[in-house]
């Protein structure tokens, strides 16, 4: 399976919370009646951020704060069944009444390809429904002076160190970013999806300690710069 | 608290006989006059590592300095440090390192804080345990201070256990103390065990791609090590 990330900024002058109601009450059935090779579809909804406790400070990357209200995530078994419009849509109007329905409303929209790591996964989800608790996406790039390779093996590195640190979370998800598809997107190289059954668990759970925070940033801070770390609302459409 | 004891033959002495003398006699020694002893590990540098798999581009590890490597625990920092109260009385104390001293040439001793990252081992007091046990006494990249040097470990040990499959157990001591004047000043000891020579071989390295992170990560905070590949021998538990 191949899987894709499409992340998504409301237009200028847009109500945040009817924008990210339409993006589920009507753009992802739109691209779940439309897009027949569409395997799995996810669709993720910008939340408040709750008051983490032991929060480090982990470098934040410079540019622009981009403050994405909906994040949708799309497998696909071979690349060209999304690449190819022809193969992502059942029929060229519906693809192209999709694309122009989201022009209308949303700002920015970067779409790249990853790699998956599941690295941990005791999230249930249900088709059609909320998934409960909350969804954190941090996107990440590397460090300055770290090459691609560096910065894939340090999150390697990391990987087990998070499972170990963060003993709240229900699910960690790297995606590697491999390409982006659409011009001008941030410089993004990775993609952490982090899942906790309750908000308590992310408030409390997600950094236990002081001392567990002080692993966190001093590892990160040998390899990682964050753009954004926000908190969604998951929403499996097709499983 | 735990306390560890490098050792090498004194020179001129052939080191397979030091070692059998140490563990057939001057160990009985020392567990009959230190009762204070909790616990009583002896490592014998005499077995031949297996070729490791994958271990292609790695730099060959130095020799290894040492011919035994003693573990002790014991209550306190004094109960070490305090011969008398270490042996029991001064002319113990005396006996019992005037021994030691007959043979051995370099004797260095390190106070250490013990962090058992697993252990799946099943020692038995009196016997030799099965399979093969490295000892790496290590320091931190000249740059880092102690505080990065062990965080680094710290990051390292999570990547480590899920790398290296085949250990059965993996402890790493912090050294807190260097106790002999003179003595290397070593920021860490490393204990991989293995429950058989097949386990180290393949699952130390289980693909190419295990040490590349390995040699990753370990680039990062690791300064040269000496691997001492041993035997143990569990006297008191």
């Amino acid at each position: 399976m191949v899987k894709y990330f499409t992340l998504v900024t409301a237009a200028a002058g847009q109500d945040a919370a009817k924008f990210r109601q339409w993006f589920l009450r009507e753009h992802a059935p739109a691209m779940l009646r439309h897009c027949p090779r569409l395997r799995r579809f996810v669709v993720n909804l910008r939340e408040p951020a709750p008051a983490i406790e032991n929060m480090p400070r982990l470098e934040e990357a410079g540019g622009t704060r981009r403050r994405y209200q909906a994040a949708a995530q799309m497998w696909f078994d071979a690349a060209d069944d999304f690449i190819d419009h022809a193969r992502l849509y059942d029929s060229p109007t519906a693809g192209q009444a999709i694309g122009e329905a989201l022009a209308a409303r949303a700002g920015e929209v970067f779409t790249c390809r990853v790699t998956e790591n599941v690295e941990k996964d005791a999230h249930p989800e249900l088709a059609g429904e909320r998934s409960v608790g909350i969804k954190m996406l941090t996107l990440a790039g590397w460090k300055p002076g770290l090459t691609d390779r560096e910065g894939r093996l340090a999150w390697q590195v990391h990987a087990p160190l998070a499972l170990r640190t963060h003993t709240g979370f229900s699910r960690y998800i790297r995606n590697v970013v491999e390409e982006w598809l659409t011009p001008g997107a941030p410089d993004y190289r990775g993609i952490a999806e982090l899942q906790f059954l309750t908000v308590d668990d992310a408030i409390h759970r997600f950094f236990p300690t002081p001392a567990a925070a002080r692993i966190i940033e001093f590892d990160t801070a040998r390899w990682m710069v964050s753009y954004e770390g926000a908190y969604f609302a998951e929403y499996v459409l097709k499983k | 608290m735990k306390f560890f004891t490098l050792i090498s033959a004194a020179a001129g002495l052939d080191k397979r006989q030091f070692q059998q003398w140490f563990v057939r006699e001057h160990a009985p020694m020392v567990l009959e006059r230190a009762r204070g002893l909790k616990r009583y590990i002896v490592n014998l540098v005499d077995t031949q590592p297996p070729a490791v798999d994958n271990i292609g581009f790695v730099a060959p590890d130095a020799p290894a300095p040492y011919d035994v490597i003693t573990e002790m625990w014991l209550g306190s920092p004094l109960e070490f440090k305090d011969r008398t109260r270490l042996y029991g009385s001064a002319a113990n104390a005396d006996e019992v390192e005037k021994h030691l001293a007959a043979k051995a040439g370099q004797v260095s001793s390190y106070r250490v804080t013990e962090i058992i990252e697993k252990d799946r081992t099943v020692p038995r007091v009196g016997e030799r345990t099965s399979g093969l046990k490295t000892v790496i006494p290590l320091c931190w990249k000249p740059e880092l201070s102690d505080d990065d040097g062990r965080n680094g470990w710290q990051v390292h040990a999570a990547i480590a256990l899920r790398t290296h499959v085949g250990m059965s157990k993996y402890v790493r001591n912090l050294v807190e103390e260097v106790l002999t004047e003179g003595a290397p000043a070593y920021q860490g000891i490393g204990e991989l065990h293995f429950a058989a020579a097949a386990d180290m071989r393949y699952g130390m390295f289980p693909s190419p791609h295990a040490l590349e992170v390995i040699a990753f990560d370990t680039a990062r905070w690791l300064g040269p090590v000496a691997q001492h590949c041993c035997s143990e021998w569990v006297l008191k538990l």
